[in-house]
């Protein structure tokens, strides 16, 4: 340790200018780191842990590959270079600082406003380039040449190595680079402004060039920017992104500024008047490349010195330590950050163990954020400039704490401090809003500070509640908040970091803290892009999310310690569980067991009975014997125990099951009940057997009538009674139950009762046992016959037979009362019999009566019928005895009058009523005579009333019959009077009605003949009616024969011959006129008579035409249906239908050689049977029948 | 084989005959149409036409008169003339003769009357059936409708709507009687206030 802190005093020493930049590089550095180290915890875990080491430098790679994060660092590289230069022109001159500040904060104003434009036209500039493809070439063009750069430094950087060494050289030369590097720029700083845009759109170039070679592009970020949901955020992005680039672009310028500053020293030696803009760029190139130089060459001291300290570490540690040191070396050749690892870790081991290395590692990881935090804070108010200085018033006012109880060198950071503070302090003044942001930080610190001291549990719980505060936070407040709270936590870490650091670094100050810065700004805008690229509200999901998995962790872990009492809970409930199950069984047991317990108790008391006392005595031993067994083998063998106690009560289980079979369910149960009772039944055994005999004997003669009741209601019958009894039974069982609620009394209740019994049976088993089954079947045997005994008894004992057997003595009794009236009666025969009717009816009501009362007697009616009979029998002798009564009651009269003389006062009674009762019958007698007679009387009137009424009936009907015919006859007479008159009158009225008729007539007649004129107009008015007339007479002629006509024309003629009078009747005056009225008459007439007769004529022309033309019809019509005209023609009559053909049925009359002669000539006849021949051809015929007979004649010659 | 040869040659002179005479017939037809038509001009037919009917007239007179002829002939010779009443004293003997006489007729008339009867129910009935055969249908009598009398109908409507529109007027001269009427109330009512 001695040695490190002396060669950190030296390089001090040796590099006082660098001093004042190099707590920020360290303080970079350790923000790295913790980065680094908080991602992978959170990632993997504690494995992660030892493999931090191995991921670190992919991580590194990663990050300097990514996209985004590459346009962030170039940003905070930018800032970096920006610082060096500010110490530089402090140390150098004043005025010169506050020229530049102004310029700045000039240049700042005017950034703002050229950066809005400048955005816009950068925007445009990259969308010309990426439209147009001749872009493309120039832009891969320049990459080509940038990378030739960039190849260059390596080589030269191999030679530098050995100048390396050589530091005075070195270091002499890089004062120089420097100070002509500062007269350049002051000169063309006007020319610089434009110079700086040439250069942002290079890195511009650059930048897309790289996109498009890893398949990205710039539309990407527009997706970007368009994923933001807040539009000024992104507009504050966009500048910061354009800054970001430009960033980017000066770490692209440090990789060409390596190749550019070997070119460039190798170039002004050559031509350096011959190009005026590559000369300029070559200045600015050559004052990086000194810059880098040193970086080299501080690596390559760090690694010796290192080297030397890890080789004595080596001799004193084992094998872990080797494989550490060979890991710490590979890396460090890669890079110069692994030998910052190494150192830490070298003081670990010496310091303290390995689980402190662990600690120390956790803690230098922490740091490293907060130091990246710073670079940011100053990236972001290029603009803003207060907030750098603020920031750096916070950091310095931290080291004075720290500084104090170390060197002097402190002192002077103190002093350098203190002088920003100044300057600090009035730009303070000039903004308001700072100090809201100064309050929040400092709280943030403070915690930080003091978790970290405390133990290492701790410090990583609080860890995670930190981290997880600052995001609530985050997520919260703006985004811009959000920003200014992670810079000052940055802050706060960077101090703690930079004592040490300073103490270690001491030695190489000027060196590593250039080189730290710039690679330092990598890492912390990762976690910036990361929460920029999200929305709030994933973001928001993230933080809680990660709080959830810590929380959750932990619960896990407590739910193990409490699973541990909660199975044991559950165990301890199942115990319970098991426990009450226990119990309820033995509770059902001890119901099942009570009852068996009276039935083997009755058992036992049944046997112990049979044997006598002998069997007890010899019982009390084997008992005692039993008992001391089990006492011995109860704790070892209890099993065994169990096993023999099953077996003994296997055996009476079927002896039970035969007798009582409803019981046999409970059996089962008790086995498993019995190893319990029996353990504890050897204790209270011993002191117990003296009262058991005294108790014993009460509850067996309750359980045995108990018991048999049972037994007898069950196997018998059931009936009522015997209910009732088992429900007694029943009921006392459950208030034993409910009785005994604790277990444990249940348990000594059950335990004293059942062991004595099974201790009897064990004594019994072998021999006993089946003495106890013999009685038990005598039992059974014996107990069905005492039933059916009780069964017939109810029968006599019963109260209605008791009834049924008293009337039969009575009717003996009655019996025997009849038969001494008859003797009585024997001795005084007429006594007797006139006592008896009174007695008999008086009797036989009675006997009636009982009947009714009694319907048993009639079933053994026997006896009843048998007097019945008897009565029948006195009664058809009593019925003669009456008429002889009646006949011998006169005689006996005068008998008793006579025997009044010498009979007694009661035989005077008696005679007395016998003539009272006499003479009542002699009145009723008289009394039912004369009723009868009355009544015959009366009926003898009805009678003959009712004949004469008969009588009348008849005359009655006799007169009106008579007054009906003499009715009839008038009537009779009458009607035919009024028909004789209507006769006359109507003759009257025919005749009148002639007389007029004719009267008429005659006038008729007269008038006629007076009128000639009239006479004429009269006939026309006839002729015309006559026409009519004619037809209607001419149909009803028709209807009539000729003998009516003949009547008719002679009636007329009469009537004629009537009308003219004969010559006598005429007078000879008036004769010639009546001549000559005949005459004219008869000229009339024959007028009339010629008329008609050419009226005929002419009637008969028209029938003559009218037949013809009807016959042209019908002929027509004939000839149109196909019928010959001449059958139609001569009948009114329609033509006939011919049904049969003319031909058909004909009878071929002709000869041989008639037929011969048809086919040999045409006119042969006759040609058709049934037709004539023409008679013209008749002759031709008779001419060829010649030459057929001379043809016939030369044929047969 | 001759006889059939010969009644052969019969039968073609005998179809050649009936021909001939059809010709003949047909030439003559012919003849007299084209005679008729060059011959009767209408003025002739006209005039045939007219002597023709005076000659048919004239004939039915001749048959007419010659029937009223035979007529009183027949009658004459059938009535017996009436003897002289004065110069005969046997009236009853006449007058029974003429009785018996006037009798017999009677009996002939009546039978006469009789068949005359029956002949006219034969024939009402043919000429029933014959017309039924026939189907003809029996024109009625129609009513002659002139033309004329509905013009002057038509005519008689016409003023009927004329004399509507009079009515009219005669409410338009209420209306003058009316005006009239007033003014003469109004000369009135002058006359009282004066």
């Amino acid at each position: 340790m001695r040695s490190s802190f002396t060669s950190s005093y030296s390089s001090s020493s040796t590099l006082n200018p660098s001093s004042a930049s190099s707590p920020l590089s360290f303080s970079s550095s350790s923000s790295q780191l913790g980065f680094r180290r908080s991602s992978a915890t959170g990632s993997h875990g504690l494995a992660s842990r030892s493999g931090t080491d191995y991921g670190n430098p992919f991580q590194r790679d990663s990050s300097t590959r990514d996209t985004l994060p590459a346009r962030l660092y170039p940003t905070r590289s930018s800032s970096l270079a920006g610082r060096p230069e500010a110490p530089i022109s402090s140390r150098v001159t004043r005025d010169e600082q506050t020229v530049g500040l102004l310029e700045r904060y000039g240049n700042g104003a005017r950034k703002t406003s050229v950066g809005e434009s400048s955005t816009s036209q950068y925007f445009k500039q990259r969308r010309q380039q990426q439209s147009e493809p001749d872009s493309g070439p120039s832009s891969s063009a320049h990459g080509q040449r940038r990378q030739s750069l960039e190849a260059g430094p390596y080589g030269p950087s191999s030679p530098f190595s050995p100048f390396g060494r050589d530091q005075p050289s070195s270091s002499s030369a890089s004062h120089f680079g420097r100070d002509g590097g500062r007269q350049t720029m002051a000169d063309p700083q006007d020319l610089n402004q434009n110079e700086y845009m040439q250069r942002l759109l290079a890195a511009h170039n650059r930048v897309d060039d790289l996109l498009r070679s890893r398949g990205l592009g710039g539309e990407d970020e527009r997706k970007y920017l368009r994923a933001w949901e807040e539009i000024p955020i992104i507009r504050e992005e966009r500048y910061r992104r354009v800054r970001t680039p430009s960033s980017s672009s000066d770490s692209g310028l440090s990789t060409d500024n390596d190749s550019d500053r070997s070119n460039a020293e190798a170039a002004p030696p050559a031509d350096p008047p011959s190009v005026d803009s590559t000369d300029f760029f070559s200045f600015e190139r050559e004052e990086e490349d000194i810059q880098i130089v040193h970086n080299y060459i501080v690596t390559a001291k760090v690694k010796a010195y290192y080297s030397e300290k890890l080789k004595n570490v080596e001799f004193s540690l084992d094998k872990k330590a080797k494989s550490e040191k060979a890991s710490k070396l590979l890396n460090a050749p890669s890079t110069p950050y692994m030998s910052h690892l190494s150192v830490t870790k070298a003081k670990d081991f010496k310091a303290t163990n390995k689980n402190k290395k662990k600690n120390s590692i956790c803690d230098t990881r922490a740091t490293f954020p907060s130091e990246t935090k710073e670079t940011i804070s100053i990236t972001l108010p290029a603009a803003p400039t207060p907030k750098v200085l603020m920031n750096a018033r916070q950091d310095l006012k931290k080291t004075p704490e720290k500084i104090i109880p170390k060197l002097k060198e402190a002192m002077s950071k103190c002093t350098k401090t203190l002088r920003a503070v100044a300057n600090k302090e009035s730009i303070e003044k000039m903004l308001d809003e700072p100090p809201s942001s100064l309050s929040v930080s400092a709280s943030f610190s403070v915690g930080d500070m003091r978790e970290l001291k405390k133990p290492h549990l701790p410090k990583r719980r609080k860890t995670y509640d930190d981290n997880v505060k600052v995001q609530q936070k985050n997520v919260l407040a703006s985004l811009k908040r959000k920003k200014m709270n992670v810079i000052p936590s940055a802050a706060e870490i960077s101090i703690q970091h930079c004592s040490f650091y300073n103490q270690l670094a001491k030695d190489n100050f000027a060196e590593k803290n250039v080189r730290l810065n710039l690679r330092m700004t990598e890492r912390a805008p990762k976690n910036c892009s990361t929460q920029i690229v999200l929305p709030s509200p994933p973001r928001v999901i993230y933080v809680r999310k990660d709080i959830n998995a810590f929380y959750t962790k932990p619960p896990p872990r407590r739910t193990k310690t409490q699973e541990i009492p909660k199975p044991k809970i559950g165990r301890l409930n199942r115990a319970f569980t098991v426990e009450l199950e226990e119990k309820e069984k033995e509770i059902r047991k001890v119901n099942r067991l009570k009852i068996p317990e009276y039935f083997l108790q009755s058992n036992a008391e049944m046997l112990e009975d049979i044997m006598g006392i002998k069997n007890g005595l010899k019982r009390v031993p084997i008992i005692g014997g039993f008992l001391v067994q089990p006492k011995e083998k109860a704790p070892v063998q209890q099993q065994s125990s169990l096993r023999r106690a099953g077996a003994i009560r296997r055996k009476p289980t079927p002896i039970k099951e035969e007798p009582s079979a409803p019981y046999s369910d409970f059996c089962p149960p008790q086995t498993p009940s019995s190893p319990l009772p029996r353990i504890r039944i050897v204790s209270p055994l011993e002191p117990d057997p003296p009262p058991i005999p005294r108790r014993r004997p009460p509850p067996a003669s309750s359980s045995r009538h108990l018991n048999l009741h049972g037994s007898l209601a069950l196997s018998a019958k059931p009936r009522g009674a015997a209910k009732n009894y088992e429900s007694i039974q029943h009921q006392k069982t459950l208030a034993e139950l409910s009785e005994t609620d604790k277990l444990l009394i249940e348990r000594f209740s059950s335990q004293m009762h059942i062991p004595r019994p099974k201790a009897i049976i064990r004594a019994l088993s072998p021999f006993n046992a089946i003495r106890a089954l013999k009685s038990q079947f005598k039992e059974r045997c014996s107990s069905p016959p005492a039933r059916f005994i009780h069964r017939r008894a109810p029968r006599m004992r019963s109260p209605t037979p008791a009834r049924e057997m008293k009337p039969v003595r009575l009717a003996s009794v009655v019996i025997v009362k009849k038969q001494l009236p008859r003797r009585h009666w024997l001795d005084f025969q007429v006594d007797l019999k006139r006592i008896d009717f009174d007695k008999h009816r008086s009797r036989l009501k009675p006997k009636m009566r009982l009947m009714r009362w009694i319907p048993r007697w009639r079933r053994r009616g026997t006896d009843e019928e048998v007097e019945e009979v008897d009565e029948e029998e006195v009664e058809a002798d009593y019925a003669p005895s009456e008429t002889d009564t009646t006949r011998s009651d006169r005689p006996k009269t005068k008998s008793f009058t006579e025997d009044e003389e010498g009979l007694t006062e009661g035989e005077r009674a008696m005679a007395a009523a016998k003539r009272r009762h006499e003479e009542e019958q002699h009145a009723k007698l008289q009394d039912y005579e004369e009723r009868r007679r009355t009544e015959r009387e009366k009926e003898e009137e009805e009678l003959k009333k009712l004949k004469e009424k008969q009588e009348k009936r008849k005359l009655e009907r006799e007169q009106e019959e008579k007054e009906m015919e003499e009715r009839r006859r008038a009537a009779d007479d009458r009607r035919r009077q009024e028909e004789e008159e209507r006769k006359a009158k109507v003759d009257q009225d025919r005749r009148n009605r002639e007389e007029e008729k004719n009267k008429k007539n005659q006038l008729s007649g007269f008038q006629t003949g007076g009128q000639g004129g009239r006479n004429f107009t009269v006939a026309k008015k006839a002729a015309q009616n006559d026409k009519f007339g004619n037809i209607v007479q001419a149909k009803q002629e028709m209807g009539m024969t000729k003998e009516q006509q003949e009547d008719a024309k002679r009636a007329f003629l009469a009537a004629i011959r009537k009308e003219i009078p004969n010559a006598s009747e005429v007078p000879q005056s008036e004769l010639k006129a009546k001549i000559k009225e005949l005459h004219q008459r008869i000229c009339k007439l024959e007028t009339e008579k010629y008329d008609l007769e050419k009226r005929h004529e002419r009637q008969e022309y028209d029938m003559k035409e009218l037949n013809e033309r009807q016959r042209q019809v019908t002929r027509n019509s004939a000839l149109k249906k196909g019928i010959d005209p001449a059958e139609v023609g001569n009948t009114r009559y329609p033509a006939k239908v011919q049904i049969v053909s003319k031909y058909d049925r004909q009878v071929d009359r002709r000869n041989f050689r008639e037929r011969r002669s048809v086919f040999d000539k045409r006119n042969a006849h006759p040609c058709f049977p049934g037709v004539p021949p023409p008679p013209a051809l008749y002759e031709k015929v008779v001419l060829a029948v010649e030459e057929e007979v001379v043809a016939d004649e030369e044929e047969e010659e | 084989m001759s006889d059939v040869d010969a009644d052969e040659a019969r039968k073609m002179a005998e179809r050649e005959r009936k021909k001939e005479e059809v010709r003949k017939r047909l030439e003559e037809a012919s003849r007299m149409k084209k005679a008729k038509k060059g011959f009767l001009t209408p003025e002739r037919k006209k005039k045939l036409r007219k002597l023709l009917m005076m000659k048919a007239a004239e004939d039915l007179k001749q048959q007419q008169m010659l029937k009223e002829q035979e007529r009183q002939r027949i009658l004459q010779e059938r009535i017996i003339p009436l003897p002289d009443l004065d110069n005969e004293d046997d009236l009853e003997a006449v007058y029974d003769e003429i009785r018996e006489r006037l009798i017999d007729l009677e009996s002939e008339n009546y039978d006469v009357s009789y068949i005359v009867r029956q002949k006219d129910f034969e024939i009402n009935e043919l000429t029933i059936a014959v017309n039924d055969l026939r189907g003809k249908f029996v024109k009625p009598t129609l009513k002659k409708v002139s033309k004329t009398e509905g013009k002057f109908d038509k005519l008689k409507k016409k003023e009927a709507t004329k004399v509507d529109f009079r009515a009219q007027l005669k409410v338009v001269d209420k209306n003058e009687f009316a005006l009239d009427e007033e003014d003469t109330e109004k000369k009135e009512k002058a006359a009282w206030a004066k």
